[in-house]
């Protein structure tokens, strides 16, 4: 066994080991230590070596994952079942015998309530789409700068449930016998709507994986003798894959049911249970008050990150294009403007961070520009859903 | 997706549906197997298969629609709207639903590879006091996303609904070419990036800082 470099060796044979050379070990050797002269393959960060050839398994997942997970599914019934039958609610007219709009039958009927037609109804639906993605970008500069994820979740489950009332208004068959009025109702629920989804949506993504207890990748043996990785990129990926399930069963649900609502009842009903599932949200919230992980805000990050790019740049453009393209791409571009590689007196004031998190912008710059040609690819999703 | 009067109900929402059973079954049998062989498909690449998997949705849409207006009995007006705009009753194409929900299914698989890929990436390379930030730039290209929409809208009806799907499928072959091309040097980076030591930021490091250069200034 001693032969074998990777074999592993745990605290008894160590001992073994220690007394068949006659060398005198400390009276208790505790796993700990173990760790501490290397010798114990458990709990360790893995070598090179090992990060290519050992196979690589996903951590545990603790239970208050799927609480946040739960919240998440009510949320995405409440959009997906209210988004559901906006173009029916906008598009067409409101049947003659019907007050609430239902049509009393999915398969010939047409539910309907405003009668604005095609084109205001394919306006606004994109409107709505295009406002529920671009104020995530106000939802998350809100959290990461000052209010944090969970406080920022819970004043955004507020203005969403508000916006969600404010739809069952522009839905009550008295209402939607003034067309302008329900109009003009619905259109601020839906900017609602939008803030509400904006500060939940890129809030919510985080704040799921950061419940996973393990940062780094660690080298474990299992009963069986294996000793693999438990990776905690592996970990969040289970977790995103079980998250999407749980959006797609409240996408699901929302959808197949309020077209059913609306056409059998009405579009009060198609607007009001999507209200009650959100409800839902900020009570498990509560209950996750004293049990989910926070990351505390840490002031200004997106303004010392924009400074940071600011100052990469500088020097480096010029109005030749092909210098330009040289002098952004050669190498230095993020280690040039590293706290170390300042003095005390030409560090700027605003440079309180040290190399290590630049490092982590120089990253983060690189994800965002991954997924820039996303577009894309929604657009094979958007006309494949709609 | 408008399939020539065939009930649309049922076919919109495959698209979730498909995701709910093919999600645990890539969990549970698929990536195992694919781990005990040492296969750990990267992010990078499983987003790259999820860009031309979308793209291939799109030709198979694009062949069913083409089948569907060579079949319909008003031609390139499958949907009964004619080109003066009277209506017309057009019998349904018969199309089974096996063949239409290929592009469904397939939709349904590249948002396993790219979109739920762009969560975890997002995640893991945002600085961990910016993680929200990155999540909603993620969030954003759909926005962007909704604004070509938008511009395509012309294209979205009959009789142009098979160059829609191929215009469409193209774009999303060249995205997902140009995102390989682009990228590519980050692949072989995958571990190194995530392992990188968290940053600090605040006045703590700033005084410590302070610290070293006035210490560091002493010795010179």
């Amino acid at each position: 066994m001693a032969s074998d470099p990777t074999s592993v060796a745990v605290g008894d044979d160590v001992r073994a080991i220690a007394k068949d050379k006659e060398v005198t070990l400390a009276p208790v050797l505790s796993a700990n230590e173990d760790d501490k002269i290397g010798l114990s393959a458990d709990n360790r960060d893995p070598t090179e070596e090992e990060l290519h050839t050992l196979r690589r398994v996903p951590d545990k997942i603790p239970w208050n994952i799927y609480t946040i997970a739960f919240i998440e599914l009510c949320e995405r019934f409440s959009y997906y079942g209210t988004t559901a039958v906006f173009t029916n609610f906008i598009q067409q007219k409101l049947p003659e015998y019907s007050s609430t709009g239902a049509s009393y039958d999915i398969e010939n009927g047409q539910a309907g309530a405003l009668g604005l037609g095609q084109r205001t109804s394919f306006a606004l639906t994109t409107f709505n789409s295009f406002w529920q993605y671009t104020m995530p970008l106000f939802g998350a500069w809100i959290a990461d700068s000052y209010l944090g994820r969970y406080r920022t979740i819970g004043a955004a489950l507020m203005i969403d449930i508000l916006g969600h009332i404010i739809l069952i208004i522009a839905g009550l068959p008295p209402v939607i016998k003034n067309p302008n009025g329900s109009l003009g109702a619905l259109v601020i629920g839906i900017v609602l709507m939008g803030v509400g989804t904006g500060g939940f949506k890129p809030n919510v993504n985080p704040l799921i994986v950061e419940q996973l207890d393990l940062e780094r990748m660690i080298v474990r043996t299992l009963p069986s003798g294996e000793r693999v990785i438990v990776d905690p990129a592996a970990t969040a990926s289970r977790v995103y894959h079980y998250f999407y399930l749980f959006i797609n069963i409240g996408a699901l649900c929302g959808q197949l049911g309020m077209v059913y609502c609306e056409h059998y009842v009405g579009f009060w009903l198609s607007f009001t249970l999507p209200t009650i599932l959100l409800c839902f949200c900020p009570l498990v919230m509560l209950w996750g008050r004293r049990r989910y992980k926070r990351v505390p805000p840490q002031g200004s990050v997106l303004g010392r990150a924009t400074k940071l790019f600011l100052l990469a740049n500088k020097g480096r453009w010029s109005i030749n294009p092909a210098k330009t393209y040289r002098q952004l791409h050669d190498g230095t571009f993020w280690e040039s403007v590293k706290p170390s590689r300042f003095d005390a007196a030409s560090r700027p004031k605003w440079m309180d961070f040290n190399d290590a998190w630049v490092d982590e912008v120089r990253r983060g710059f690189n994800a965002c520009a991954v997924f820039l040609w996303y577009p894309l690819f929604w657009l094979c999703y958007n006309q494949s859903t709609s | 997706m408008k399939v020539g009067g065939v009930p649309n109900d049922v076919l919109t929402n495959l698209n979730p549906f498909a995701l709910i059973i093919m999600i645990p079954l890539l969990d549970l049998f698929v990536y195992p197997a694919l781990r005990k062989m040492r296969l750990n498909p990267t992010p990078l690449k499983r987003i790259a298969i999820g860009y031309f998997v979308a793209a291939g949705a799109m030709i198979w849409a694009c062949v069913i629609q083409y089948y569907i207006y060579k079949n319909s009995e008003c031609g390139n007006y499958a949907n009964g709207i004619m080109a003066d705009g009277t209506e017309r009753d057009c019998a349904r194409v018969d199309i089974s639903m096996w063949a239409q929900s290929g592009s469904y299914i397939l939709i349904a698989f590249s948002e396993i590879m790219a979109s739920i890929t762009s969560l975890e990436y997002a995640h893991s390379k945002a600085p961990a006091n910016m993680r929200s930030m990155v999540q909603s730039v993620a969030l954003f290209m759909n926005a962007i996303s909704s604004a070509i929409g938008f511009a395509l809208v012309s294209l979205a009806d009959d009789p142009l609904l098979v160059w829609n799907y191929a215009v469409v499928a193209i774009l999303a072959v060249f995205g997902g070419c140009m995102f390989w091309l682009q990228m590519r040097h980050l692949d072989g980076q995958e571990d190194e990036l995530n392992m990188l030591p968290k940053g600090e930021v605040g006045e703590v490091v700033a005084k410590a800082k302070f610290d070293d250069d006035e210490k560091s200034d002493v010795k010179a």
